[in-house]
């Protein structure tokens, strides 16, 4: 019986194992690929062209008055030509809407909405004098979904830009997230691209201007476990069958396919994820070409909580988002109508991603009472642990290098590194030591969030900022 | 040494007797070793980084100072080159492809001939042979830069090349003004999504006149119905001349997609003839062409239309009322009075509604216009 347990463990083990050699293996290949299909040679091109799609930019704003003006002042500076930018400010109990309106000379202005998805009543809608591009939305509180579904409502372009108001976006994240949606023959629907943390790097007047790792080793212990998510997870999944997640904190998607599954839902916590699973089910289900498309390319920057308490709220809310849009789509588990997204990567994000931290937990309580009892020597015990933290090493360590290899491979499209040696030495030892702590840390918190969802708790949780001025050297 | 190994040996010995032990310790040693490779590896990376940057570095500082006047100054071009021929062919290319991305003009044209002159070009023209389309994809958006007729450039696209791989060769022979190759390429054109036609359509405009014209001779014989209408209405603003004589013909085409195109083409050609067919048009059977020509009107700017436009409010699309209204009211006081008119007297509510809503956007125009400063 005990051996049974144990095989069960170790046959989890490995299955996860190889389920991150074959991401990296994905990941180096798509890495490589998009290097030929970055064409920063149009650029010049896409900008100048009157044909270029328009995109909209919704960002809803929830008491941001610490970052809102900053990052809206980001958001007008990207490089792209027929730019429109939406903040929905979704009933903010702060000075949010008082410094958008002061900060950008913004009046009210009366406008044409569609009302293809239902919102929160609006309260006024105001355009900014300084920047005819920019439009706030003032509306009751309805939450992150509801305020995106009137951004939704507001847009009247085939592309819409789906952003946090607390990211700091690259300055031609629009250049290379639109490429897939002029160049790419396999209707694309959706494009995410890899956020970054912002902490302990240098912000001037809207932009990043130089990176550099976070002061704090909780910003850095979340800034290897971003490169691991996007670049080895996300990017892996590209060649895998397709994306279940594009981030909350920015995608790009076509609004008609936004539009066509309803919106945001309003009633999850992990509303991002939920849209693009719909999308996916929508999609698959009705036979029609598509995909969903994670690139590479750092295309945001974002602050990650320092505080232990708003770190463990946010990953606590992931997991429940994870837990109710994976229960609310459990038709698509292991559905071949679905394809690969129903047969493999569906059933991976139960196993590994949702079910992994009662399962790893699980396994290290096993592993202590067999030994406590004797069941177990000291020495297997000893050697499992060195095998799982190499091999938790090495992963992170990849996730290392693939950014390396990204960097190269992409030069010119992202800010300078303080010292690269010391940045890139600094992710190996904190990858290292993010294993005693940290990651049981969050593998608690996660649980919390299982738990939390079982009892079903809905709150979001606060979460408070520096603001990136505040950060600026 | 050999009292080190026999220790090892000797601490390992009754591990290595055990399968599991033995299990767990080769896994964990390969893990480990892949580890020391990766950071190797990654060590390497970052010296020979440091290195490529610094030898960038001491180029910029041997060859920058006299760039900008080799660039403006032929006679000055030769000593720049023997100069930069002493660097590395990689250092050279990626200085000068810096400024190529950030400059237009006649600056950009200077760029390029330094570029060719260094024969930095060649490695790129033989790429493009490659069986590979990554590669040639690779080589053709840098020789889109530096390219010219002389070359003699030949390109091989392949049927399973995806479109990218024919928006870069339509975008190199946009460059070298081969219209014989522009036309075997478009006939090769699949566009399945109306966002995949802006490449298209932006690498059409920057078709030299002549080869653009040239083009246009076999407008009937290209496949595609969604190339053929953005060729037309490309056509209609740079050729209109050549591009008059396919207008009839589009607009009596079994496709719809072309009868667009038509719409969408005469719209930009201030002719009587283009007026007449535009009128035709909006009593198309497709509701997306009758909308096209409703806005293809306001567009042409021909008062006479206001009694076509005013009976295109009653159709049963919306587009097609909504492009007819904004049409109405960018035909100036003669439209308006029809929206007037309909706003107050006509018997279809949903005319009725449009022509409100017209009157309402061109108020809030007309006091936006006064807001600004």
């Amino acid at each position: 019986m005990i051996h049974a347990v144990d095989f069960v463990f170790f046959l989890f083990f490995l299955a996860v194992n190889l389920l991150y050699l074959c991401l990296t293996v994905f990941a180096v290949l798509d890495i490589r690929a998009r290097r030929f299909l970055r064409m920063v040679e149009y650029d010049a091109r896409v900008l100048s062209d009157r044909s270029t799609p328009p995109i909209t930019l919704v960002a809803p704003a929830f008491n941001e008055e610490v970052v809102i003006v900053e990052s809206v002042t980001s958001f007008l500076q990207l490089e792209y030509p027929t730019l429109r930018v939406i903040v929905v400010n979704d009933g903010s109990r702060d000075a949010t809407l008082a410094r958008l309106l002061e900060a950008f000379d913004c009046r009210p202005t009366s406008y044409f909405l569609c009302s293809d998805i239902p919102t929160q009543p609006l309260r006024e809608i105001y355009r900014s004098s300084r920047d005819p591009r920019l439009w706030v939305i003032d509306k009751a509180n309805g939450g992150k979904a509801d305020a995106l579904n009137a951004g939704l409502n507001a847009c009247q372009t085939p592309l819409v830009c789906c952003v946090d108001a607390d990211t700091l976006v690259d300055r031609k994240a629009f250049l290379r997230m639109v490429e897939p949606f002029l160049y790419d023959d396999r209707n694309v629907i959706a494009v995410g691209g890899s956020v970054c943390v912002a902490n302990g790097s240098t912000v001037r007047h809207g932009r990043l201007r130089l990176l550099s790792l976070p002061a704090r080793w909780i910003g850095r212990f979340q800034l290897v476990e971003y490169l691991r998510s996007f670049l080895l997870g996300r990017v892996g999944y590209n060649r895998m069958g397709g994306n279940l997640i594009v981030s909350g904190a920015f995608g790009l998607f076509h609004r008609d396919a936004v539009v066509e599954v309803g919106g945001y839902r309003t009633d999850t916590v992990g509303e991002d994820m939920d849209l693009v699973v719909r999308l996916h089910r929508q999609f698959k289900g009705s036979g029609r070409r598509y995909s969903v498309i994670h690139l590479p390319d750092p295309v945001c920057y974002t602050e990650v909580p320092e505080q232990l308490s708003v770190l463990a709220d946010q990953r606590d809310r992931w997991q429940r988002g994870l837990a109710q849009v994976l229960l609310r789509n459990r038709g698509m588990l292991g559905n071949p109508r679905f394809g690969l997204v129903g047969v493999l990567i569906v059933p991976v994000f139960f196993l590994f991603e949702l079910m992994g931290p009662l399962v790893e937990l699980t396994g290290y309580g096993v592993f202590i009472l067999q030994y406590v009892f004797g069941l177990v020597d000291f020495v297997v015990v000893a050697l499992f642990f060195a095998v799982s933290l190499f091999a938790g090493l090495l992963f992170s360590f990849q996730s290392v290098l693939i950014d390396e290899l990204n960097a190269r491979w992409s030069p010119g499209d992202r800010p300078p590194i303080r010292d690269p040696a010391r940045y890139r030495f600094g992710l190996l030892a904190t990858a290292l030591l993010e294993n005693f702590g940290y990651r049981q840390f969050t593998l608690l918190a996660r649980m919390r969030g299982l738990w939390h969802f079982a009892r079903g708790v809905r709150s979001w949780g606060e979460m408070t900022r520096a603001g990136f001025q505040g950060r600026s050297s | 040494m050999t009292p080190t190994i026999s220790a090892c040996t000797a601490c390992l010995g009754p591990l290595w007797a055990n399968g599991l032990y033995r299990a767990l310790l080769v896994m964990a040693a390969a893990e480990f070793l892949l580890i020391l490779v990766q950071m190797g590896w990654l060590a390497g990376r970052l010296l020979r980084a440091r290195t490529a940057e610094r030898e960038a570095g001491r180029f910029a500082e041997a060859c920058g100072p006299t760039f900008l006047a080799a660039v403006d100054d032929p006679d000055r071009r030769a000593s720049w080159l023997s100069e930069a021929s002493r660097w590395k062919p990689d250092v050279v290319a990626s200085f000068i492809h810096g400024y190529l991305l950030r400059t237009e003009g006649s600056y950009r044209d200077a760029l390029a001939s330094l570029y060719r002159e260094a024969g930095l070009h060649l490695h790129d023209i033989r790429l493009l042979g490659s069986r590979r389309w990554p590669q040639r994809v690779l080589a053709m958006r840098r020789l889109s830069e530096v390219a010219r007729p002389e070359d003699g450039i030949v390109l091989r696209v392949r049927p399973r090349d995806p479109y990218v791989a024919r928006i870069a060769a339509l975008v190199l022979l946009a460059r070298v003004g081969n219209a014989e190759g522009v036309k075997g390429l478009l006939s090769t054109f699949r566009v399945s999504r109306r966002l995949m036609e802006q490449p298209l359509h932006s690498t059409l405009l920057s078709l030299p006149r002549t080869v653009l014209a040239a083009t246009l001779d076999a407008w009937d014989r290209l496949p595609d119905p969604v190339v053929r209408r953005v060729l037309l209405a490309v056509a209609a603003e740079r050729v209109p001349n050549a591009c008059c004589r396919w207008l009839t013909t589009a607009a009596r085409d079994p496709d719809p997609e072309i009868r667009v195109g038509a719409c969408i083409a005469a719209g930009r050609l201030a002719t009587p003839e283009s007026f007449g067919i535009l009128l035709n048009l909006l009593g198309d059977p497709a509701w997306f062409v009758r909308a096209r020509a409703a806005q293809a009107l306001g567009a042409h700017g021909e008062p006479s239309a206001v009694d076509a436009l005013g009976y295109a409010l009653g159709d049963p699309v919306a587009w097609v009322r909504q492009n007819a209204a904004t049409s109405l009211r960018l035909l100036g006081e003669e439209g308006m009075g029809r929206l007037r008119g309909v706003a107050d007297v006509s018997y279809f509510p949903l005319a009725r509604r449009m022509a409100k809503m017209e009157i309402g956007n061109e108020e809030m125009h007309a006091e936006r216009e006064g807001e600004t400063p």
